[in-house]
């Protein structure tokens, strides 16, 4: 898949809401392949927005998601917001990009932790963000995303 | 944001077994990440993405395990 998109909205859309994309958080491909094996399936993911967040370490959903769609637990990970350190879940997943030409990540570590916004269910963290370059234009109400992976 | 930790660790067993060992494996195995389920070691690995597969290879969808990476001190994530 093609590495680039530019996503554009408007100056005043993009300071307010900040840069954000649609995803799909699914179980990786060595899980669903061996479910499909086993004649097990996985709860349907549906695309959610998500946030582009350089101030995030890592990525991060709400848990309600991580809940649904059984996303397997891998321990906890000690994550520093809002001033407060704590334990907070970590599971793999899969992120993919729906109807847009960004390659999929097929194994990362995603945390669930509580967002601010009740309107934002995923924040895209710098764990992603070291294989992107990110071009944030304020002014045209623009920016866009390129794959660097090889 | 809130704690999203279950009451009960699942994976607390595991916990307990990897700092038994943690001094040990930072001296085999530092930053490396561990895959751990009961008492068993699956192995040892560069990145996540391999542990969880590999992970995944030996225990299946049955069985929890757990991925650490064995670190001096625990990497503390900030989401500002």
């Amino acid at each position: 898949m093609a590495g680039r998109i530019v996503v554009r909205i408007s100056p005043a859309e993009l300071q307010r809401r900040g840069p954000i994309i649609k995803v799909l958080i699914s179980h990786t491909f060595a899980e669903i392949t061996e479910a499909k094996s086993v004649g097990f399936e996985f709860p349907e993911s549906l695309p959610f927005s998500a946030l582009i967040d350089t101030g995030a370490a890592v990525t991060v959903i709400n848990p309600r998601l991580a809940v649904r769609y059984k996303l397997r637990y891998t321990g906890p990970e000690r994550i520093t917001a809002l001033g407060h350190t704590g334990q907070y879940p970590g599971y793999a997943a899969a992120i993919s990009f729906p109807d847009q030409q960004l390659r999929a990540f097929d194994t990362v570590r995603i945390i669930a932790c509580e967002l601010a916004s009740a309107e934002m269910s995923c924040l895209i963290g710098r764990d992603i963000l070291r294989y992107w370059e990110l071009i944030y234009n304020g002014a045209s109400g623009e920016f866009a995303i390129r794959d660097l992976r090889p | 944001m809130n704690h999203a930790m279950p009451a009960e660790e699942p994976l607390i067993h595991e916990l307990s077994f990897y700092a038994a060992n943690k001094h040990k494996w930072l001296a085999s195995h530092p930053n490396q990440f561990v895959v751990i389920a009961g008492d068993r070691v699956e192995g040892f690995h560069a990145d996540y993405e391999s542990a969880f597969n590999a992970g995944l290879k030996a225990f299946g969808l049955g069985q929890q395990f757990l991925i650490k990476q064995i670190c001096e001190t625990e990497p503390v994530y900030v989401v500002y």
